[in-house]
């Protein structure tokens, strides 16, 4: 499910199959409502999946949200340490 | 970034960028790799290598082995990493995809799994190896004050005469 038959996280090309994604870059420009309502989207889906899954269940959905945020902001202070190098 | 690239410093004339460029097209397409060139500002060239299968597609963008060669005062930079095809630098929508880190990590594994690396950074040593053993020096010879005789650069005397050179 996440990923390709060559063992490559395919999560790309679920983004771009996405009707969030597709809606907002149909016209090629993103306005701050468009941020604003996508924002407030992955909001709601955290709060509905607070009352619909287990304790257990809500902790591997929240490690995996943080240590992908981690290595998304370590990544890009290694790009900023590279360039300043 | 070296860890997601090979970089080295080869001891080779820029001027020989240009052969190192049809060394590495020729031989990647040879071997059935899509290839295309950018000629940098810099007088340096970016070369991307890809293949249908080994390298994923990012959000549409089709991803590729891409050879930096750049002058570096008289010796040449060499960088291969993996970046998107035909592009001098990653586009800013991918560079900023949340998860460009981990395709990025999988794509760089599958293309030092499959040496291609090793492979481009072989045909420029290669090239540039030919070319110092092929190009004749000034001081290759020497010759003799006495009896005219061509001697080696290394030589302290005269192979004709005997003399001290």
């Amino acid at each position: 499910m996440f990923f390709n038959e060559e063992g490559i996280l395919n999560i790309d090309e679920m983004v771009v199959s996405n009707a969030s994604f597709k809606n907002i870059m149909e016209d090629g420009v993103v306005t701050d409502e468009e941020i604003k309502a996508q924002s407030e989207k992955v909001v709601a889906m955290l709060r509905d999946m607070e009352t619909k899954y287990s304790a257990e269940q809500l902790a591997e959905i929240k490690s995996l949200l943080v240590e992908s945020s981690v290595l998304y902001a370590v990544y890009n202070f290694y790009s900023i340490q590279n360039i300043n190098k | 970034m070296a860890t997601f690239s090979t970089q080295k410093i080869l001891n080779g004339s820029p001027a020989l960028i240009p052969a190192i460029t049809e060394k590495l097209t020729a031989k990647f397409r040879t071997d059935g790799y899509e290839v295309a060139v950018d000629n940098l500002s810099s007088g340096g060239c970016d070369i991307s290598i890809t293949k249908g299968g080994l390298f994923k597609a990012v959000l549409g963008m089709k991803t590729a082995l891409k050879v930096t060669l750049l002058p570096q005062g008289s010796n040449i930079h060499f960088e291969a990493g993996v970046g998107i095809w035909g592009q001098q630098a990653i586009p800013t929508i991918i560079s900023m995809f949340f998860l460009w880190p981990v395709l990025l990590t999988q794509i760089w594994g599958i293309v030092q799994q499959s040496q291609l690396d090793d492979e481009a950074l072989s045909i420029a040593e290669e090239v540039v190896c030919q070319s110092q053993t092929t190009t004749p020096t000034a001081t290759e010879n020497i010759f003799c004050t006495h009896c005219g005789t061509s001697n080696p650069a290394s030589a302290h005397f005269c192979c004709g005469c005997g003399k001290p050179l």
